[in-house]
């Protein structure tokens, strides 16, 4: 058998592609079950932000956070384990970073309405997927880019029904994007 | 240290670096693994089938929510031969090795 050095480089190159299609296919398929929760999550609490009593309405979005939480963590333990074990606190500890970021942000920009607070999230882990997709692959990307486009025509176009918007555009968008993750 | 004739195949290349790249305990689904190296059925089948005779692959057909599911995974063997492999065509690439 004689293989030159160009057919070796070409096999090698093949090699990479190979293993780079299936670090993304992994990443899509871990990431998928935690978009789907949260797209329930923010379908859930801002459909009853929109329709049920303020009095239940204000306790949405903490017992959404609380459920999704809880089943994230769940989901955590369906995912492969990783040989590096002790990074897998690093994800955990990304969420508390997150939360001390929003609570040190409404510290010092003063916002007048649950729909600002509300975009400001929306825009934030918009912008985040898609620091995220940089790593993990375009789709992530374009999730990230979708919802950071639809938060902004829902802040500008669909303030009256902003809750129903949010939360059947943006958290269906999440679910659609989870599913789609696991296309592959 | 030559080339190893039975992984240097393009598709078995392309199907020992996507197992390669799972922790040794996964195996992955046939299905996914035609969508990922755009094979057809049949010529991803005889090369599996290749692979599981040289000892570089295992098969195992089982049944998910009653549906027939088969699965693949890089054995130790493979998973040696394929490094082998690829060191051998990297050496070959910085002169070190012999072509041929």
């Amino acid at each position: 058998m004689t293989i030159t050095k160009d057919a070796a480089a070409q096999a090698l190159g093949e090699v990479e592609a190979a293993r780079g299609r299936m670090v993304e296919a992994r990443s899509y398929a871990n990431a998928s079950p935690f978009l789907i929760i949260w797209g329930a999550v923010w379908m859930f609490a801002d459909l009853a932000i929109q329709f049920a009593p303020p009095s239940l309405a204000n306790y949405a979005w903490p017992a959404g956070i609380l459920v999704g939480t809880v089943a994230s963590i769940a989901a955590s333990f369906t995912l492969p384990r990783r040989a590096d074990g002790a990074k897998g606190w690093r994800a955990f500890g990304l969420w508390g970073v997150i939360a001390g970021f929003f609570v040190a942000l409404f510290l010092v920009i003063p916002v007048t309405s649950g729909v600002e607070i509300h975009s400001i999230f929306g825009i934030v882990f918009g912008f985040l997927y898609m620091g995220f997709g940089l790593w993990m692959g375009w789709r992530v990307i374009a999730l990230g880019a979708a919802l950071v486009a639809l938060t902004l025509i829902g802040f500008y176009e669909v303030r009256a029904w902003y809750g129903l918007y949010m939360g059947l555009v943006s958290g269906g968008a999440l679910i659609l994007g989870g599913l789609w993750l696991r296309k592959i | 240290m030559g080339p190893d004739e039975i992984i240097h195949q393009s598709l078995r290349l392309k199907i020992m670096a996507t197992l390669n790249t799972l922790p040794t305990s996964e195996k992955l689904e046939f299905t996914r693994l035609r969508a990922l190296l755009k094979a057809t059925d049949g010529n991803l089948g005889a090369h599996i089938a290749t692979l599981e005779n040289a000892g570089y692959v295992a098969v195992e057909k089982d049944f998910a929510d009653k549906k027939p599911r088969t699965r693949v995974q890089a054995t130790a063997a493979g998973r040696k031969a394929f490094e082998r492999h690829v060191g051998y065509l990297r050496e070959l690439i910085d002169g070190n090795g012999v072509e041929g």
